[in-house]
C-alpha cells in the first residue's frame, strides 16, 4: 500500500498540463535543472502519451528505489516512506510548476463537458465518460488478471512470494509491472478528473483517502467491487455536498462546516470495513517481520537535563528574537514528536492523526481563556479533550495495525480537520482565532506585545518548563512497567496478552498519553501566534511530525527532541538561513521527504541511533555485549 | 472441585474440526501431560483454555469460575499462564524486564506514579524468579544475545514470575539437548509444591512419561486415551494413533 499514489497521479497531472501548455518536461529531481523543453507544438496525443511515459517512469523508479528494498521492513518503514514520497512530490510540484500556487487556473480539460439529459436531470458529458470509462478500465483490469498467465502469476505471487518463486516466476518483474500500470491509471485518473475535483499538491494527494476507502471495501483484490465502492462513495459525496448546501436542509447544525459532512463518507466506511475485518489480537499465522529500532533505556538523564535545560535558557536570554522565536517554534514542536514517540516508538502503533489533536486543544484553549479560565489551568483542560478525542481515534488501533492503522487515523484526521477545525463557532473559520494575554501565576508571559518581532523570553520558559516536565515524564515511563510493557505490546501482542497485559489498555493508554502531549504543543502553539488558524493544524503536518521523528530516532526521548530541532522555522532551519542567506525553508520539506526515504530504507533507528552506534564504536570494547547489559545497568 | 476443568469444548478452524468435544480436568498439585501426534490439536487446545482461540462449543472453568468467554490477558492473571512452543520473548527487552512486565497488574495510579517517579517498581518478584531458574548471570542480557536452550529458560521464568496457579507449558523441550531436558524435568517435578500445577505438551516421551501423573493423548481433535504413563505407553488405541493401525500399514 502507498499512501503516495495520488500525489504521483498529481505530478502526473501537473506534468501533462504543463506539457500541454508549454512542451516542457518538469524534472521531479532536485540538482538537476527545472524542466527540459521536449517539444514545440504539444497536442492533446502527445501530451498524453507523455504522461504515460512519465508515469510508467515514475512507477518504476518509485518501485525500484524506494519499495523494493523495503519489501522485507516493518509496515511503519514502509509508511514512513511513502510519507517521505508524498512530501517530496508535494514539494517539487510547489517549487516546480509555476501554476501551482496561483488560484484560479483554467487548464484545458481532456474530455468534452457538453451538458446531457438523463433521467430528467442534466449531468455533464464528462462525467458519463469518466463513469464508463472507469468501469472499462476495472472489466479489462480484472479480465487480465483472472484469465491472463500474467494474473495468474502475479496472484500467486501476492499469495506466496517464496512459493512463486519456487515456480519460476520473478515477483520483481511482476511487481513493476503493477506498479507501473498502477502510477499510469492514476496519472490518468487525475488528469480526467480535474475539470470536476481540480488539481492543486494538497488536496489531490488527499484523494488518496476515498480510493483507499473503496480498494479496503473491495478487500484489495476485487476490481468489481472496488469500482462499484469507488462510484457508490463519489456519488454518497456529491449527493451530500449538494443537499448540505441545499437552503431547505435546516436540521444540519450551523457550525458544521457543509463541505466537511462529505469526507465523512470514507471515514465511515474504511472505519467500518477495518473493524470489520479486524482482530484484537494477531492470528497464530501473523508473520511479524522486522522489528522496529530498539528502545534504549534513558541514561544520564539529569546530566542531560540540566545541560540542555541550562543552554536552552542561557539561550532564552541572550539570543536576538529571530532565534528566541526559533527556539521556541522548535520546543513546541518537540511536543509533538514526543508524542510520536511514546505512540509509534514504544508502543508501536502509527497515528496522523497528533497535529489534529493538537488543533482541537488549541482552539479549546483560546475558548477556554476567552471565558477567563486561567492559562494553566486551560492548558491543562485543553490537553485533557486532546486526550479524550486522541483515545476515540485510537479505538481502531485496538482492532487493526501497520498500515491499516495509518490510514484509519489519516482518514479521522481529515474529518476532524474538516468538521471540528473548520467549525467557524469554534475556531474562527478561515479568519482563526486570537488567544487572550496569558499569566502564570500574575505574570505577564505573552510571547509578545508588538507582532512577530517580537518574541519574548517569558514565554520561551513557559515553553521550556512544558517541555522539560513532559520529556522527563516520558523519560520515567520509559523507565518504568507502563513503558515496559508498551515495548512489550510493541515487540509481540500475543505474548503480551498471555504475560497478562491488557494490550487494549496498552494501547489506548499510549494513544491517552500521547494525544495529550499533542494537546499540549497545541496550546502553547495558539498562545505562540498572534491568530491561530485552522490551516495551521493540516494533516500534511502530522506527516512531517511523524516523517522528522522518525528521521530523528522514533524509539528515544532524544529522538523527538532533535526532530524539534528540526522542524520548520525551528533552530536548524534559522542556523541553516544564517548560513545560506536564506533558502534552507524553500527545500525543508523536499529534502525532509527525500531524508525520510533514505533513513527508513537505511538507518531505522534514526539520527540518534546512529550518534549512539558511533559513541559505542569510539568506546574502548568490553567483553560479552557491553551495548545491551550497559543499556539495562545504567 | 478440580483446578481446570474442560467440557466438551469444540474448536473449528473453518470447516476443519480441530478439537471435537474434549472434556477433561486437572486437579490441583499434579503434572498432567498432553501428547499426540502433529496436527492433533495440542496447541489447538492450549490456545482455547487460555483465550487465544475462540471455542465454537464448550466451557471452560478454572478455580471454580466459567472463564468460556474471558480475554486471554484475564485468564492470565487469574492465574491461567502458557508459554508459546515458539516462545515468543520481547526481543527488545531484557531478560529481566521480559519478567518484568509479566510480574504486576497495572492500575491507574502506578501509571501515574510511572510519569512521576525515575524508578517506581521493585524487582523482588523478579529476583526470586531469575534465582530459581538461574538466570541471575543473564538478567541484564538481551534474549536474542542468548542459547536456545537459557532463551527457553526465560519462556519458562516469564510464565512462572506471576506465581500461576497453572501453567501450560506448549512443547517447553524441543530443541533442548538432553542436559537441559533433565534440568528441565527436575524443575516440573518441583513446580507443584510451589503451588503451581502444570500442563505440558511435548514430544518427548522420556520427559512425558518421566514427569507426569497423568497423560491424556489427542487425535484429529478428540480425547482418545487417559491414564497413568504406564497404562497409556500400553494402550492400544495410542500406538495406533501414533503409528497407524494395522490396516493401513
Amino acid at each position: 500500500m502507498n499512501f503516495a499514489h495520488a500525489a504521483m497521479g498529481m505530478y502526473v497531472a501537473f506534468a501533462f498540463f504543463e506539457f500541454r501548455e508549454t512542451g516542457d518536461w518538469v524534472v521531479p529531481v532536485i540538482g538537476l535543472p527545472a524542466r527540459v523543453h521536449l517539444l514545440a507544438r504539444p497536442t492533446l496525443a502527445s501530451a498524453l502519451a507523455f504522461a504515460v511515459i512519465v508515469a510508467v517512469a515514475l512507477g518504476l523508479v518509485v518501485y525500484l528505489l524506494v519499495f523494493r528494498p523495503l519489501r522485507q521492513a516493518p509496515a511503519l518503514a514502509r509508511v514512513v516512506a511513502s510519507l517521505g514520497l508524498l512530501l517530496y512530490l508535494q514539494e517539487i510540484v510547489r517549487l516546480r510548476f509555476p501554476v501551482a500556487g496561483a488560484s484560479v487556473v483554467t487548464r484545458r480539460p481532456v474530455l468534452a463537458d457538453e451538458p446531457v439529459a438523463l433521467f430528467g436531470t442534466t449531468v455533464t458529458e464528462n462525467r458519463l465518460i469518466l463513469a464508463a470509462l472507469v468501469v472499462v478500465v476495472a472489466l479489462v483490469l480484472g479480465a487480465v488478471f483472472r484469465f491472463t498467465r500474467f494474473g495468474l502469476a502475479t496472484r500467486a505471487a501476492a499469495g506466496n512470494e517464496k512459493g512463486a518463486l519456487l515456480l519460476g516466476i520473478s515477483p520483481d518483474r511482476l511487481a513493476s509491472v503493477c506498479w507501473a500500470v498502477a502510477s499510469v491509471l492514476a496519472g490518468v485518473a487525475v488528469i480526467l478528473i480535474e475539470p470536476i475535483a481540480g488539481l492543486s499538491a494538497t488536496t489531490t494527494t488527499l484523494l488518496v483517502i476515498p480510493a483507499l476507502a473503496a480498494a479496503l471495501l473491495g478487500g484489495l483484490e476485487s476490481f468489481a467491487i472496488t469500482t462499484a465502492a469507488g462510484l457508490a462513495i463519489g456519488m454518497v459525496q456529491s449527493l451530500i455536498l449538494g443537499w448540505s448546501v441545499r437552503p431547505d436542509t435546516r436540521w444540519i447544525p450551523d457550525w458544521i462546516p457543509t463541505t466537511g459532512l462529505q469526507q465523512l463518507v470514507p471515514v465511515l466506511v474504511i472505519l467500518g470495513v477495518l473493524l470489520w475485518r479486524g482482530d484484537a489480537l494477531p492470528d497464530r499465522a501473523a508473520i511479524t517481520g522486522k522489528r522496529l529500532p530498539p528502545s534504549p533505556e534513558p541514561r544520564h538523564v539529569t546530566a542531560w537535563t540540566v545541560a540542555l535545560v541550562g543552554l536552552v535558557a542561557v539561550g532564552l536570554v541572550t539570543l536576538d528574537s529571530g532565534y528566541r522565536h526559533a527556539l521556541i517554534v522548535s520546543m513546541v514542536f518537540a511536543l509533538l514528536t514526543l508524542s510520536v514517540v511514546v505512540l509509534t516508538g514504544f508502543s508501536g502503533q502509527i497515528s496522523l492523526a497528533q497535529l489534529a489533536f493538537a488543533g482541537v486543544a488549541g482552539f479549546a484553549a483560546i475558548k477556554l481563556t476567552e471565558h477567563h479560565v486561567p492559562f494553566p489551568i486551560a492548558l491543562v483542560l485543553a490537553s485533557l479533550l486532546a486526550t479524550a478525542i486522541g483515545v476515540l481515534v485510537g479505538w481502531p488501533a485496538t482492532r487493526v495495525r501497520g498500515m491499516s492503522l495509518a490510514i484509519a487515523t489519516l482518514a479521522m484526521a481529515v474529518a476532524i480537520e474538516e468538521l471540528v477545525l473548520a467549525s467557524e463557532p469554534f475556531s474562527g473559520g478561515h479568519a482563526g482565532a486570537s488567544a487572550p494575554r496569558p499569566f502564570l501565576f500574575g505574570i505577564d508571559v505573552g510571547v509578545g506585545a508588538t507582532g512577530s518581532g517580537n518574541f519574548r523570553a517569558a514565554f520561551g520558559f513557559v515553553c521550556l518548563g512544558v517541555l522539560t516536565l513532559a520529556s522527563l515524564a516520558v523519560v520515567n515511563l520509559r523507565r518504568n512497567r507502563t513503558g515496559l510493557r508498551w515495548l512489550a505490546v510493541r515487540a509481540n501482542e500475543r505474548a503480551a496478552a498471555a504475560a497478562g497485559i491488557d494490550v487494549t489498555r496498552a494501547k489506548l493508554g499510549a494513544f491517552a498519553v500521547s494525544s495529550f502531549l499533542a494537546g499540549l504543543c497545541g496550546v502553547l502553539m495558539a498562545f505562540s501566534v498572534t491568530t491561530l488558524s485552522p490551516t495551521s493544524f493540516l494533516v500534511i503536518g502530522s506527516l512531517v511530525a511523524v516523517a522528522l521523528t522518525y528521521l530523528a530516532g522514533v524509539s528515544s526521548v532524544g529522538g523527538a527532541l532533535v526532530a524539534g530541532a528540526l522542524a520548520q522555522a525551528g533552530i536548524y532551519t534559522a542556523f541553516m538561513n544564517d548560513l545560506t542567506g536564506g533558502d534552507a525553508n524553500t527545500y525543508v520539506f523536499a529534502i525532509s521527504g527525500l531524508a525520510l526515504i533514505v533513513t527508513a530504507i537505511t538507518a531505522p533507528e534514526g539520527i540518534t541511533g546512529l550518534v549512539r552506534s558511533a559513541g559505542a564504536r569510539l568506546r574502548p570494547s568490553r567483553p560479552a555485549a557491553p551495548a545491551a547489559s550497559e543499556a539495562a545497568t545504567a | 472441585m478440580s483446578l481446570l476443568e474442560v467440557s466438551d469444548l469444540t474448536v473449528k478452524h473453518g470447516g476443519l474440526v480441530a478439537l471435537d468435544e474434549v472434556s477433561f480436568a486437572v486437579e490441583a498439585g499434579s503434572i498432567v501431560g498432553l501428547i499426540g501426534p502433529n496436527g492433533a490439536g495440542k496447541t489447538t487446545f492450549i490456545d482455547a483454555i487460555t483465550g487465544f482461540t475462540p471455542a465454537h462449543r464448550g466451557r471452560v472453568s478454572f478455580a471454580g469460575a466459567d472463564i468460556t468467554g474471558a480475554a486471554p490477558h484475564a485468564r492470565s492473571r487469574a492465574g491461567l499462564v502458557r508459554t508459546f512452543q515458539s516462545l515468543e520473548l520481547f526481543d527488545d527487552l531484557s531478560v529481566q524486564d521480559n519478567l518484568l512486565v509479566a510480574a504486576h497488574t497495572p492500575t491507574l495510579w502506578s501509571t501515574l506514579t510511572d510519569a512521576l517517579w525515575p524508578k517506581s517498581h521493585d524487582s523482588s518478584e523478579t529476583r526470586r524468579v531469575l534465582d530459581l531458574l538461574d538466570l541471575g548471570d543473564v538478567a541484564d542480557r538481551l534474549p536474542t544475545e542468548l542459547s536456545n536452550g537459557q532463551r527457553h529458560v526465560v519462556a519458562l521464568a516469564r510464565a512462572l514470575v506471576s506465581s500461576p496457579q497453572l501453567v501450560l507449558l506448549d512443547e517447553p523441550a524441543a530443541g533442548l539437548d538432553p542436559a537441559e531436558t533433565a534440568a528441565l524435568a527436575d524443575l516440573l517435578r518441583r513446580l507443584p509444591a510451589t503451588g503451581t500445577t502444570v500442563l505440558v505438551v511435548d514430544h518427548d516421551m522420556a520427559l512425558i512419561m518421566g514427569v507426569c501423573d497423568v497423560v491424556h493423548v489427542l487425535d484429529f481433535g478428540r480425547l482418545v486415551a487417559t491414564g497413568t504413563p504406564a497404562e497409556v505407553r500400553n494402550d492400544p488405541t495410542v500406538i495406533a494413533a501414533y503409528l497407524g493401525t494395522e490396516a493401513s500399514s
